[in-house]
């Protein structure tokens, strides 16, 4: 969907500070070598006992005071997660409420998995369209994966867990950058490839079941072959991610070749080319590979950290775009494009 | 069997057959149903159309019927390069 003045005004990061290298987690038998050799990944930050709202929080105060807005002066507040948060039942963005922006902003969690901030986008893009007078919502995301029954090293294929949080001020008055547009799509053919062969019911969690995307990705596999359905959803998800992201640059008015970077999912190098850049015909000195490599998949916060990560290091200005992809479970695919139209005053 | 043919029968062979399958590609070898295209794997043979066969092929024509072999994928190329 294309998004007339809707603009980004402040961004906020949380990385913590221990990064776990590869190198080390093969050294240790966490990480097989050739995975690492395979994928070229080089590490994760680690947020040990961190929790992911207290880092959740650390990057909304960041982007919220670098927006230069007063926390309660929202409408929205969105919270995507993609792993437990704390006690479960209760909702992490009370969190944020309680500590950051009080009671009266309107407020939910996201839990879309790693698409997560891009149906934020949407949701907040609309939510400040729907009524006159609205005028900014907030946007986080967070996860920290160090708990008993998940794997940051043998999370699904091809990617490493890292923990960390990231934040938007989405606003209809101006910002640093413009929203141009968001796009989401669902391949429901695909909604097995993050379920495998598991039971819906009792949840895994509750009866300490293992988390792990890699083993319920072959689970699914080893089902659509037997049924001969073969892999016909797979497929589909590559084509749906070549859908949104031309519907989103049209949208935008920007061509593929004119976009100044690309942030996709913290994957292994031959996925971020194969995948994202070659399919847009773009190098991947264009892309965020070089630094999410060394933080590892963080979530829902990939794009948004290398969207901090370019600005703070003055890889992006006015003028530049940026085009973000992801997909999730679901399996969702999603696009959004930015367009740089200043600098941000806390560069 | 034309130089496309062999090309992507080549390719397909040394690029999307896993180590350790016991797959002889040949034209009429069944992608999808084979589980020889996945997510990677597509857009592996998409980048090989585009950078090597110089055929970019567009989402609205990623139909799984113009996947399904080595045939349906070279008659997709002819019909986008008569375009």
């Amino acid at each position: 969907m294309r998004y007339a003045d809707t603009y980004i005004s402040g961004v906020g990061a949380f990385l913590p500070r221990t990064v776990i290298s590869v190198e080390k987690a093969v050294a240790k038998g966490w990480y097989p070598a050739e995975e690492a050799e395979l994928h070229n990944l080089a590490g994760a930050v680690v947020a040990g006992d961190l929790p992911a709202p207290e880092m959740a929080l650390h990057a909304a105060q960041s982007a919220l005071k670098r927006s230069g807005r007063a926390p309660a002066d929202l409408d929205l507040l969105l919270y995507a997660s993609t792993w437990h948060q704390g006690p479960d039942g209760w909702p992490p963005h009370s969190h944020l409420q309680r500590q950051l922006v009080g009671g009266d902003v309107l407020a939910t969690e996201i839990r879309q998995g790693c698409n997560g901030m891009f149906i934020a986008l949407e949701l907040a893009a609309g939510h400040l369209d729907a009524a006159p007078g609205r005028r900014a919502a907030l946007l986080v995301a967070a996860d920290n994966y160090g708990t008993p029954l998940m794997d940051r090293w043998r999370m699904g294929p091809g990617y490493i867990g890292g923990d960390a949080a990231s934040a938007l001020v989405l606003t209809k008055e101006t910002g640093f950058a413009r929203l141009m547009s968001v796009c989401t799509t669902t391949v429901t053919e695909a909604e097995e490839l993050h379920r495998g062969s598991e039971p819906l019911f009792p949840p895994g969690v509750t009866v300490g079941r293992r988390m792990s995307f890699a083993a319920r990705n072959d689970q699914f596999r080893q089902q659509v072959m037997a049924k001969g359905e073969a892999t016909a959803a797979l497929f589909k998800i590559q084509r749906a991610l070549m859908e949104v992201a031309e519907r989103a640059l049209a949208e935008s008015g920007i061509e593929a070749g004119a976009l100044t970077r690309v942030a996709f999912m913290n994957y292994s190098e031959e996925i971020v080319e194969q995948r994202c850049m070659a399919m847009l015909d773009l190098p991947m000195s264009r892309s965020t590979w070089d630094y999410g490599r060394t933080i590892g998949h963080c979530g829902a916060s990939d794009q948004v950290l290398s969207l901090d990560h370019l600005l703070m290091t003055g890889q992006l200005g006015p003028g530049d775009s940026m085009l973000m992809l992801g997909t999730g479970p679901g399996v969702t695919v999603s696009s959004a494009v930015i367009k740089i139209i200043d600098n941000p005053p806390w560069v | 069997m034309t130089e496309l043919t062999r090309r992507l029968v080549d390719f397909i062979q040394e690029n999307l057959v896993q180590d350790g399958d016991d797959i002889t590609v040949d034209e009429t070898t069944p992608l999808l149903t084979s589980g020889l295209l996945d997510s990677l794997r597509t857009a592996r043979l998409l980048n090989f159309l585009r950078k090597d066969v110089g055929v970019p092929v567009p989402a609205a024509k990623l139909e799984s019927e113009n996947f399904q072999d080595v045939t349906t994928i070279v008659a997709l190329v002819r019909e986008l390069e008569s375009v």
